[in-house]
């Protein structure tokens, strides 16, 4: 299906790709592994359309007409308006990519959202669409049809008219998945499908993916999350371990061992003498209380104290509802030594909770307090000043600035060293893992925080940054820690 | 009468163009500000066609339709590689170089038509005449209103048609995201070109239509302003769907008809009608960024 040989991609002075070889056959299923920073991304942009490797032979043969794009290209090529190395011409060789972001589009409705990557449409050519309606009409039903049917094997049967941005992250991540596979997809890569997704979601994502390898032979390459390998055990057939810009394949046997023995993230955070409180919170989510021994205190003082709070976006509830969905207000309470960890799932309302404590959307009712402290009426620098520290999920780094220009934004020069190499490159050139290992380390250092919260901390991290960043958040001085996460049970 | 005939004839022109410019704006998300460009240079081949050939209306039209089409390509090329802010500035580039040339194509010895005397520069086209359609010279204003009418409902027609086809879905998935759309084998540069060919294409009817109507045209209508007042219209009217640009063109060419009933001098009119449009503009950037009646938020 696809075949790649001596692909060579360097960033600056920095090698990424170093001759990677690969082949993939029909129906094949790839785990493509490998440390933050390894180049996965690099290689799925690369065999996507996306970059342009520096030098290598990528040969298409998704079809009976076999397509090679060789390295480096001539300039005269790009003069050839049918010669393109670019995602819209690889994508007509029958290999489309999901994005970590999903990238539906919002503006529209589940069923045009797959019926608008159907190829070759007619009605796609203004002259059809304004003199031959009648057959553009007749060729839009069948379309029609065909992604309704699609959407109720995807489980959103009676959601065709729903706007794409009005669904769960699980459900869009299952759009995403049938977009691409009505685009023509024979090969799919994933990047990261089961990120950020509760139980139930990684079930349903599985459940698709595997009916798409036995009833269509789609070949997959999966980028995913070190905690997430473990639900791909039963599906990948081949797997990939990239490591100092050569591809190892059938990877470490030890490493494989290893991707199912670990221990939930959580581990991390308990010493021997921890005491862990787990308590329910409305709409299927947690919260576990964990205080350390290193970290107790003898009166339980509330840091973070949230009475009664209603969230709105636009005129829906977004926290405040509770299990009858009566609008009561969302209560919480994190006490001096806490690490509070909230897990929920998907489309609780984790980030808005954590958006509307920090001041970045208006609380519709209800009171925060910051140390008994009304923050409410604070804007959101006031919050920090007062000692409140949020890092988000994404838009967590200035993308313009060089890591080591972060890191002196926020006071943070002595972290400088540990970033190595990288410190000088932009933020913007970071691997997702890399970044979210920055906006760890760049947070703002100039007084002590009353309370830090973390949207999703460890998303794009593998194992070995996890536990560092785990560590990270337990240097840091603070009274209280608030993590959100999805709900993984 | 007359007068009311002559505001709705302005309004039929200018629904034209709000419309086509939505094209553009709302349905690809592009900002471009070379539209009043593009309606002028439909007005300028209509006029020297009708003027130098003798050609009448129809054969004109379609001239000045073709011409807009092609020269739409200094618009759509730099679009492949330009985006947000940059293809802004790269579209006033092209306002400047066509408001330069209609300024500048001029040689007073040289007569206008000729080669060296396109345009008559700075003094303009005058005494280009009505429409002649099929022997009948539509001169008298009331069949010439039909005339304008009628051209809008086709232009409107055609408008109405390609949103809602399968085309204009393609326009949105591009707006919404664009390297998404590459990803599922669209071709978002051929999109583009396409795009603004059709909207340079209607604007050009309504410049045909404005150089017929009042029978003079020159270097003005093509200023930054024009661009300004036609983006304007579709902005406050709200762009992505079809009502919108229709509520902002007749709120903006209504609003300066209202501010004649103050009796206000003519130089302080002007000043006060350009205030009242920032003014405008200001208030509903800032209350209502998705315009009176428009579906989508300029980003």
């Amino acid at each position: 299906m696809l075949r790649a040989e001596g692909l060579k991609k360097r960033f600056g002075g920095q090698v990424v790709l170093d001759g990677v070889d690969l082949e993939l056959r029909r129906g094949e299923v790839v785990l493509l592994r490998g440390e933050n920073g390894s180049g996965k991304t690099t290689l799925l942009n690369i065999l996507t359309g996306n970059l342009e490797p520096d030098a290598g032979t990528i040969r298409y043969q998704a079809d009976d007409t076999p397509r090679t794009y060789r390295f480096p290209r001539h300039w005269w090529q790009e003069l050839n308006p049918f010669d393109h190395f670019t995602p819209e011409f690889v994508a007509k060789e029958g290999v489309c990519r999901t994005w970590q972001d999903i990238r539906l589009f919002n503006g529209q409705t589940l069923r045009d959202n797959i019926v608008v990557a159907e190829p070759d449409h007619a009605g796609e050519r203004p002259l059809f669409a304004l003199f031959a309606q009648g057959h553009v009409q007749r060729t839009e039903q069948e379309m029609h049809q065909r992604a309704d049917a699609m959407l109720v094997r995807l489980g959103l049967a009676g959601r065709e008219s729903s706007s794409a941005d009005k669904i769960s992250l699980g459900q869009a991540k299952r759009v995403a998945i049938a977009r691409a596979v009505a685009a023509g997809a024979r090969v799919l890569f994933l990047d990261e499908p089961l990120a950020g997704l509760d139980h139930s979601g990684v079930t349903q994502i599985l459940e698709l993916l595997e009916r798409l390898v036995r009833e269509q032979a789609v070949t997959l390459v999966i980028i995913e999350h070190a905690f997430n390998h473990i639900h791909l055990h039963g599906l990948v057939t081949t797997d990939w371990l990239l490591e100092n810009g050569k591809l190892v394949p059938n990877g470490h046997a030890a490493q494989r061992t290893e991707i199912h023995h670990i221990y939930p993230w959580m581990e991390f955070f308990i010493d021997d003498a921890s005491t862990v409180i787990d308590e329910p919170l409305p709409n299927g989510a947690r919260l576990t209380r964990i205080r350390r021994s290193d970290r107790a205190v003898q009166n339980e003082e509330a840091v973070l104290d949230i009475r009664h709070l209603i969230l709105k976006r636009g005129s829906r509830v977004v926290i405040g509802l509770d299990d009858e969905q009566q609008e009561t207000g969302f209560n919480l309470r994190v006490f001096k030594g806490e690490i509070a960890v909230l897990q929920a799932p998907n489309g609780w309302g984790k980030s808005s909770l954590l958006a509307g404590i920090s001041g970045l959307i208006p609380v519709f009712q209800g009171d925060i307090l910051l140390g008994a402290k009304p923050i409410n009426r604070l804007p959101v620098w006031g919050r920090v000043r007062e000692g409140l520290h949020l890092i988000p999920s994404d838009h967590n780094v200035f993308p313009d600035l060089t890591a080591q220009e972060a890191l002196r934004l926020a006071g943070q020069q002595d972290a400088i060293a540990e970033l190595g190499i990288l410190a000088r490159r932009r933020s913007s050139e970071l691997s997702g893992g890399q970044k979210q290992r920055l906006a760890l380390l760049a947070e703002p250092n100039w007084a002590t925080p009353q309370l830090r919260m973390f949207d999703e901390p460890f998303a794009n991290l593998d194992i070995a940054a996890i536990r560092a960043a785990a560590q990270q958040i337990l240097s840091q001085t603070t009274n209280a820690v608030l993590i959100a996460l999805p709900s993984t049970t | 009468m007359n007068y009311l005939i002559h505001l709705l004839i302005y309004l039929d022109i200018y629904v034209i163009v709000a419309l086509s410019l939505n094209l553009v704006v709302g349905y690809c998300g592009m900002l471009t500000l070379a539209h009043a460009g593009y309606f002028a240079l439909g007005g300028y081949v209509y006029a020297l066609l009708a003027i130098t050939l003798g050609w009448s209306f129809f054969p004109a039209l379609l001239a000045a339709i073709l011409i807009a089409t092609i020269v739409s390509l200094a618009v759509s090329l730099p679009a492949w590689r330009l985006k947000g802010d940059f293809f802004v500035l790269g579209s006033l580039a092209v306002q400047a170089l066509l408001f330069s040339l209609f300024y500048n194509w001029f040689d007073p010895q040289a007569p206008l038509g000729s080669w060296s005397n396109l345009t008559n520069g700075p003094f303009g086209i005058a005494g280009i005449p009505k429409p002649d359609v099929l022997g009948y010279n539509v001169a008298d204003p009331i069949s010439f209103l039909i005339l304008a009418t009628l051209l809008t409902v086709i232009c409107a027609g055609i408008f109405w048609r390609l949103k809602a086809s399968p085309w204009g879905r393609v326009l949105i998935a591009m707006r919404e995201d664009e390297l998404a759309a590459r990803g599922l084998g669209k071709n978002t540069r051929l999109l583009k070109v396409q795009a603004l060919a059709i909207s340079c294409g209607l604007v050009a009817v309504a410049g045909a239509l404005y150089a017929s109507y009042i029978g003079y045209l020159d270097p003005s209508s093509a200023t930054l302003n024009e661009s300004i007042l036609i983006l304007s219209m579709v902005l406050v009217g709200g762009v992505g769907n079809f009502r919108g640009p229709i509520v902002g063109a007749i709120i903006l060419i209504t609003l300066p008809e209202l501010l004649r009933f103050l009796h206000l001098p003519d130089a302080q009119a002007a000043n006060l009608r350009l205030a009242c449009y920032g003014l405008l503009l200001v208030l509903m950037m800032h209350f209502r960024p998705q315009g009176i009646s428009g579906e989508y938020r300029l980003k």
